[in-house]
């Protein structure tokens, strides 16, 4: 990048916020998706929304691509930098600027970490709902852009339902404020449209969140099977039963075991095949009225033991070992590849099973961890990145498993997003006129394709928008 | 021959058979075309696009008064006649159902499986699911199960070059592509004629309630309603409408049996001289005394009336004063949850220009609280000088870019939806 730019640059955001040296900038050569690795020529760190606007407005004027980025903990190679371009990250962007608990609402920067906004609600008696696995990290910006979900989203929902208003600096740099939070959009909703964009209709700088009372009480159990099957056929009996609990998750044998064997232990039997983990929350009354029947469909389904969490720290150790599940992996091989498809809970159980087979015939290991209750599976694949013909198998088992989804009306991706990853298997769920209809509107976002150029949508889609494309 | 003629015998040509009618934005006749596919429903739009003709999509036409008076027009196409249940999963709560589907007949079949759908709307037989969707409709339910955008899974849509196209998905979970089917709820059918929807649905309830009582005063009102909504249950609505002599406050449970009675015994506490109806009949009754019933039914003027919930202790007397000011009658009704509020102008605003002027004034009063005003129903004359939706919101460039590059041509009437859209 040009002396003189670096210069204006560091002009505009001060020293701490330019990062153009070559040593520093390894750091921010992919995100989750670790397979996947471009060099930004510059990071750039904002702390304030008009900071994000001067910056967007100096690389509007010198057409530099740009690409979003919160935590980097995006599993779709979201923020995965493209090459000449500049990276906005929002690490400096931290503050909670609002809690308003009469009318249960926050509005934050985009960088705040979900956990942290999570700590600064339970104060005030609220919690924010979208409770990603790596909330410990990942930020509400990053939220925004996936269209996260976690454990609690099968009862409240994904992110999209939980964000009442943003303020967006747009790709020339003029900023957008949708934040006065009414119930409805006045004239489009760009605020659910924004959700979800994957960085590539502007960049949230501040976001308006919806907060939820914290229940009275909250009840977790853990159901142990000696059969994945058993526990995939007991959640879809659960979702037949039309049973309301606030999350249903799976964890098979092999997440056990490397949970078991790691920080985040959480008792888990480690002889069993799976686990369900169960929460329920409200009022003793409504608690009791929703497990009770939980309970009998578990043991219908042949579950060998129910444990209850006897206190709200054994409740967190359970959740903990849930939501460590993908770290602890990291025991079983140096990398992880995590999937991401959604299936339809009647078929739950056929699913699991092609993919773990899927994944054997192609001698990987593969483990599932899973947010059951909706149906959002995560055939989680280790291998080592340096064996080149493993990473060729990990691809082909997961290109094939998105197939197999598809053809039994499932969808590519519930939760991480299509970015890099699932750029070209777009076309087995959307005709061109879908794509296209997709480019028309983001046209209208970023009329020059700067903003996360590349992702999304597939190559042969949008003529406009070249991508890196996936290795092969 | 005359143009009007001709073109009624090429579209009965396309679709069997073309209804002259004055849908309710007060234009001239206008010719009414309902295709029996989602295929006619393309060769429509690309009929229109071919001879730069300018179409109105509507369901069953019962929200064509929320929007402006269209500027030019050349026909209407109605989704009414496509009805076919798509795909309905009871096992994993959903539906996808084309878009002309009665809300009353979408409800029962989603009952029959075991489920509730939300939006509860009022006259539910006179609306279209796919009318619900464009309209952004949320039902009084929403306080408890979130407004309907929330619950549309994916839609597919035909644009303006002729094409069905999907948005989103069957699922209950899913994120893949942008969520185009959320810009179209809420859209007015200024971008395109939803044909199909995907929905999320809800447990059918074991048990349901209302549960009645009444309060002198507006602000006594306002204080049930809000230790109503502090207590720790689910309620489904909770809405305050004016009677003769007061005001009447309705809450709705429902859910699991024990869970409901447990919810009835708290509200008892806070409401001890309340009236109680159970099942069907407390269905029946929370219809039949609600506001929005009245509205739907009504010929007049109304305002919906939307704020944060905190601010409705502010805004709803404010309202209440201006409308006695003003000396306008009509019902009005509130629902203090979700912080909307109803109030049919039903006399006391003479003219056209009387309207405008005491619309002008309680939206100048109710910005300053963050307050929203939609004017419904009104007479084309009074519209020439007010937005039914209020003062552009930002982003309204967008918007129009947005429209732009989806219809180009405009083959969809525009200057109907907030700004001008
Ligand atoms: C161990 C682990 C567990 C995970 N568990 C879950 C889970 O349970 N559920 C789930 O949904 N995901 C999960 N993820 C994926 C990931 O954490 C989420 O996608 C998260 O939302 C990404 O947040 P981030 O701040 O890291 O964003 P990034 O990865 O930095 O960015 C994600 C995308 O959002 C865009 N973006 C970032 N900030 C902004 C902004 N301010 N404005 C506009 N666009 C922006 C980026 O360009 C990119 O496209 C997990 C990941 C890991 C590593």
């Amino acid at each position: 990048m040009r002396r003189e730019l670096i210069d204006e640059l560091l002009a505009a955001l001060g020293p701490a916020g330019v990062i153009h040296e070559p040593a520093r900038l390894l750091a921010y050569e992919c995100d989750g998706l670790a397979l996947l690795r471009q060099r930004p020529s510059v990071v750039l760190l904002p702390r304030t929304t008009e900071e994000c606007a001067r910056t967007m407005r100096i690389l509007h004027r010198e057409k530099i691509p740009v690409v979003g980025r919160g935590a980097g903990t995006g599993l779709s190679g979201g923020a995965t930098p493209v090459e000449g371009g500049a990276l906005i990250g929002f690490a400096r962007m931290r503050d909670v600027l609002e809690v308003n608990v009469a009318d249960q609402y926050a509005r934050v920067q985009a960088g705040v970490v979900n956990v942290d906004l999570t700590l600064a609600a339970e104060k005030h008696g609220l919690f924010y709902a979208p409770d990603p696995s790596s909330q410990a990290a990942c930020t509400i910006g990053g939220n925004v852009g996936e269209n996260s979900g976690g454990p609690h989203c099968f009862k409240h929902g994904a992110t999209t339902r939980h964000i009442l208003g943003l303020v967006i600096v747009r790709d020339d740099g003029s900023v957008l404020d949708l934040s006065p939070p009414l119930a409805d959009p006045l004239g489009y909703d760009l605020v659910g449209l924004f959700v979800g964009s994957e960085g590539m209709f502007g960049l949230a700088t501040e976001i308006t969140v919806r907060l939820v009372p914290t229940p009275a009480v909250t009840e977790t159990l853990l159901a142990i099977f000696t059969d994945l099957d058993a526990a995939c056929d007991a959640v879809s009996d659960a979702i037949a039963g039309r049973l309301e609990p606030s999350a249903l998750e799976i964890l098979d044998r092999l997440t056990i075991q490397a949970v078991e064997a790691s920080v985040f232990a959480a008792g888990y039997p480690k002889e069993a095949e799976a686990v369900l983990l169960v929460e329920a929350e409200g009022s003793e009354i409504e608690v009791e009225a929703t497990l009770a029947p939980l309970r009998a469909i578990a043991h219908k389904r042949g579950a060998i033991d129910i444990r209850r969490a006897r206190s709200g720290a054994e409740r967190k150790q359970l959740w903990a070992g849930r939501k460590g599940a993908f770290g602890a992996m990291g025991r079983i091989a140096p990398d992880l590849y995590v999937a991401d498809v959604v299936v339809p809970r009647t078929k739950l159980r056929e699913l699991v099973a092609a993919s773990t087979r899927i994944a054997r015939d192609k001698q990987l290991k593969l483990a599932n961890v899973f947010h059951a209750g909706d149906g959002n599976l995560h055939p989680n694949i280790s291998y080592d990145r340096r064996d080149a013909d493993e990473v060729r198998r990990v691809l082909e088992a997961s290109d094939e498993i998105m197939k197999v989804v598809v053809a039994a009306g499932g969808s590519l991706t519930g939760e991480h997003g299509v970015g890099l990853e699932k750029q070209e298997f777009m076309s087995l769920v959307f005709a061109d006129d879908d794509l296209r209809a997709m480019c028309d509107v983001r046209r209208a976002w970023d009329p020059d394709g700067r903003l996360n150029p590349g992702k999304l949508i597939p190559v042969h889609a949008c003529r406009e928008m070249r991508g890196t494309g996936r290795p092969r | 021959m005359s143009a009007l003629e001709k073109l009624e015998a090429r579209l009965a040509r396309m679709c069997g058979s073309v209804e002259l009618a004055r849908p309710r934005f007060d234009v001239e006749p206008l010719p009414v075309v309902a295709p029996r596919s989602v295929e006619e429903t393309c060769e429509l739009v690309r009929l229109a696009a071919a001879d730069k003709l300018r179409v109105v999509p509507i369901g069953r036409g019962s929200k064509l008064g929320w929007c402006a008076t269209p500027g030019h027009v050349d026909f209407a196409l109605s989704t009414r006649n496509l009805q076919r249940i798509v795909n309905h999963v009871p096992y994993d709560g959903t539906i996808t159902v084309e878009a002309g589907l009665g809300m009353d007949e979408l409800a029962a079949r989603c009952r029959a499986g075991g489920h509730f759908l939300t939006p509860d709307v009022p006259l539910p037989a006179r609306r279209s699911i796919g009318g619900v969707v464009a309209a952004g409709e949320s039902g009084a339910d929403r306080l408890r199960f979130g407004p309907v955008r929330h619950h549309v899974l994916g839609t597919r849509t035909v644009l303006a070059n002729g094409l069905a196209t999907r948005s989103g998905g069957q699922l209950v979970k899913n994120v893949t592509g942008f969520d185009l089917h959320r810009l179209y709820c809420g859209s007015h059918g200024t971008l395109g004629v939803i044909v199909e929807v995907s929905l999320r649905l809800f447990p059918e309830p074991e048990h349901e309630l209302r549960v009645t009582t009444r309060a002198s005063e507006l602000a006594d009102a306002l204080s049930h309603a809000r230790h109503a909504l502090a207590l720790p249950a689910r309620i489904v609505s909770l809405s305050v409408e004016r009677t003769g002599d007061g005001f009447e406050l309705a809450a709705r449970l429902f859910g699991l049996r024990e869970v409901v009675d447990a919810e009835l015994a708290s509200l008892l506490e806070l409401w001890p001289r309340a009236n109680q109806e159970a099942g069907a009949a407390a269905r029946a009754s929370s219809d039949a005394a609600s506001t929005r019933q009245r509205l739907a039914l009504s010929a007049h003027p109304s305002l919906r009336i939307a704020c944060l919930p905190l601010r409705l202790d502010v805004v709803a007397p404010l309202v209440q004063r201006a409308l006695a000011d003003a000396r306008v009658a009509g019902a009005f009704s509130l629902q203090p949850g979700i912080a909307e509020l109803d109030v049919e102008l039903a006399s006391g605003l003479s003219d056209a220009g009387a309207l405008a002027t005491f619309l002008r004034s309680l939206r100048a009063t109710l910005a300053r609280h963050g307050a929203s005003v939609a004017l419904r129903n009104a007479p084309r004359t009074a519209l020439v000088e007010l937005d039914s939706f209020g003062d552009p919101a930002p982003g309204l460039d967008l918007m129009r870019s947005i429209q732009r590059s989806l219809d180009p041509e405009g083959v969809f009437a525009t200057g109907r939806f907030h700004g001008g859209l």
